[in-house]
């Protein structure tokens, strides 16, 4: 049997890769990783395509036997991930031997961790993807995992070429006071002048014990409603801000229920989605207006970033010597392997 | 300048998605036109549209900003609605029966009927004499949104969501129906239980009992044919009901 065997599953370790689209007009959320940008990086580390299917691992690792010789990556929230009870180094490619157990220890910082897999799971894609939908128990793997779950590898490596290029310095994760962009609309109108004030405020909002995959509902200043009640029903995008009658803000996003009716004041940009998808109970977030443009431009840098790294990495070329031994010349080239 | 552009709002939803808005009410006239906009974009793809979500009044449309921005999506948008022949859209008639076991202890058909100052009978006689039409799909796989234009009940939502005993159960508000594949926590009264699911995950190419656009009649059931029916659903062997009436007995342009 390839793949691996969990030991021990941890709060919520879950298949997810992208996400789930083109069926959202029939009440499929898309679910797919909080932090894509940390999953995208973790995948282009072990040579993926960005948006194949790792782990998601959540506050407290799962423990796994590796039935197969592969390598993987590990980004996102510092878990403290070890081989063996060695501590491994993250945002690197790893090889993992036969036998041994990939496992966590305390948290650090951020909330979700992701493990990326040389050549991707063996998981047959549902409606064209392999993400769990973990609140209503839909997927190809249609729960979070459990204690006894073996999943395979699809095209498990030993070792990939150019390991030691297979590394970049670990990114900043932030949990504790995070910048979060905003977009105005869809329903600002619905919005008080100092509803919306209180929104951009200086002090924030925390993050309650309410967070999940399905939305996050945040504590603090009143964003006070014209008129509070209920809109008619309209589509919810990822990172939708929704202000029900308690003018408490909640953050949807992975698993967001595709239509709503309660006003929204604004929509986290596509870029600082992940943050919010780091964040824990008790974080602060604190919300900046910026424009339409000014979030696609990002969204492109974003972009650029991730394959200027791609095309980094499966560039990076071995070391190369010209070697002079007895009037011959010979040209060596050595590269790390594992 | 024509009716629709002065109705129409184009809203920006975040930096990958758009709402266009036809108006501030959920009634049929202007979810057909909703509709009309969401058949037209499957017919002229714009390219970087990723996928579009019919709702009530409105219709989202999730995109890709690498591949078309959100200026240029909006002209795209303005300049696809000017070729489509609003006055034509008609409303489907197709009627999805849908079979209801009203009489399970555990429903709230009773708290209705006091609501309402009617009978328990009364409850499911309403409720099985009106057509349906079915606004939207949402929250959860084939969760559709059905509203009886010829009025039904006056009961609002309670203030406080309470899960429901079944997951796939039938539940109400003032002339709203919905029914949940799965088991749901909301504030809506539940009057009865559907032995099909409105989600089968086993008929992948036709996964749903009603889709939006379809009007729905439902049928009073016992105890007995909920559990033949229910049987023959797991074992995937149910097949749904579908009558086609003429579009004169149908009251779609009564408002709802």
């Amino acid at each position: 049997m390839d793949g691996f065997f969990v030991n021990i599953p941890g709060a919520q370790t879950s298949v997810q890769d992208e996400g789930r689209f083109g069926y959202q007009w029939s009440g499929m959320c898309p679910s797919g990783a909080m932090d894509m940008h940390s999953l995208r990086v973790a995948n282009i580390l072990v040579g993926n395509k960005m948006n194949e299917a790792g782990l998601e691992v959540t506050l407290t690792g799962p423990d796994m036997t590796f039935m197969t010789d592969e390598v993987i990556a590990i980004t996102g929230a510092d878990i403290s991930p070890m081989l063996d009870g060695t501590p491994i180094p993250m945002y690197c490619a790893i090889s993992v031997k036969k036998g041994q157990h990939v496992h966590f220890g305390a948290r650090k910082t951020g909330c979700r961790a992701y493990i990326a897999f040389a050549g991707g799971l063996d998981i047959e894609p549902m409606y064209d993807s392999r993400s769990t939908w973990v609140r209503i128990n839909i997927g190809p793997i249609d729960h979070a995992l459990r204690k006894g779950d073996m999943i395979g590898f699809r095209a498990p490596s030993a070792s990939l070429p150019q390991m030691a290029a297979r590394s970049i310095a670990p990114e900043t994760i932030e949990s504790k006071d995070i910048e979060i962009r905003v977009l105005l609309g869809p329903q600002d109108d619905l919005f008080t002048e100092e509803g919306i004030a209180n929104f951009f405020g200086k002090d924030g909002y925390k993050v309650s014990n309410l967070c999940n995959r399905q939305g996050y509902r945040l504590e603090g200043p009143n964003v006070e409603l014209i008129k509070k009640g209920s809109i008619v029903s309209d589509g919810i995008a990822k990172g939708a801000i929704q202000v029900p009658p308690s003018e408490q803000p909640i953050i949807l996003l992975s698993e967001r229920q595709s239509t709503g009716g309660y006003a929204k004041i604004g929509n986290v940009i596509s870029v600082d989605i992940p943050k919010v998808g780091q964040a824990i109970a008790g974080s602060r977030l604190r919300f900046k207006k910026v424009s339409i443009e000014e979030a696609q431009r990002l969204l492109a840098d974003e972009a650029a970033y991730l394959e200027n790294l791609e095309s980094r990495i499966k560039e990076a070329k071995p070391t190369e010597y010209r070697v002079k031994i007895n009037q011959s010349v010979y040209h060596i080239a050595i590269q790390e392997m594992a | 300048m024509n009716l629709i552009e002065e109705r129409v709002k184009i809203l920006c939803c975040g930096d990958s998605a758009i709402a266009v808005q036809f108006g501030e009410t959920a009634d049929i006239e202007t979810n057909l036109m909703v509709r009309a906009l969401d058949l037209a974009l499957k017919e002229h793809r714009i390219a970087g549209i990723v996928e579009t979500v019919p709702t009530y009044r409105s219709e989202m449309i999730h995109y890709d900003p690498l591949a078309i921005n959100y200026q240029k999506l909006c002209e795209a948008l303005k300049e696809l609605m000017k070729q489509v022949d609003w006055s034509s859209i008609k409303p489907s008639n197709e009627v999805v029966v849908v079979p209801i076991y009203y009489k399970d202890p555990k429903t709230e058909v009773k708290s209705v009927a006091e609501y309402e100052h009617i009978s328990e009978e009364d409850v499911i006689r309403i409720h099985t004499n009106r057509y349906h039409y079915a606004f939207m799909m949402g929250v959860a796989p084939g969760t559709v949104y059905l509203s009886s234009p010829t009025g039904s009940f006056t009961i609002p939502r309670k203030s406080v969501p309470v899960p429901k005993p079944y997951a796939s159960s039938i539940q109400i508000w003032s002339t709203h129906t919905t029914i949940s594949p799965f088991h749901s926590q909301s504030g809506w009264h539940m009057i009865g239980r559907a032995p099909a699911a409105c989600y089968n995950p086993k008929r992948p190419d036709d996964p749903f009992l009603v889709t939006p656009g379809q009007w729905v009649k439902f049928r009073s059931i016992e105890a007995d044919e909920f559990e033949h029916i229910e049987h023959e659903f797991l074992n995937n062997r149910y097949e749904r009901e579908i009558i086609h009436k003429d579009l004169s007995e149908l009251p779609f342009n009564k408002c709802s």
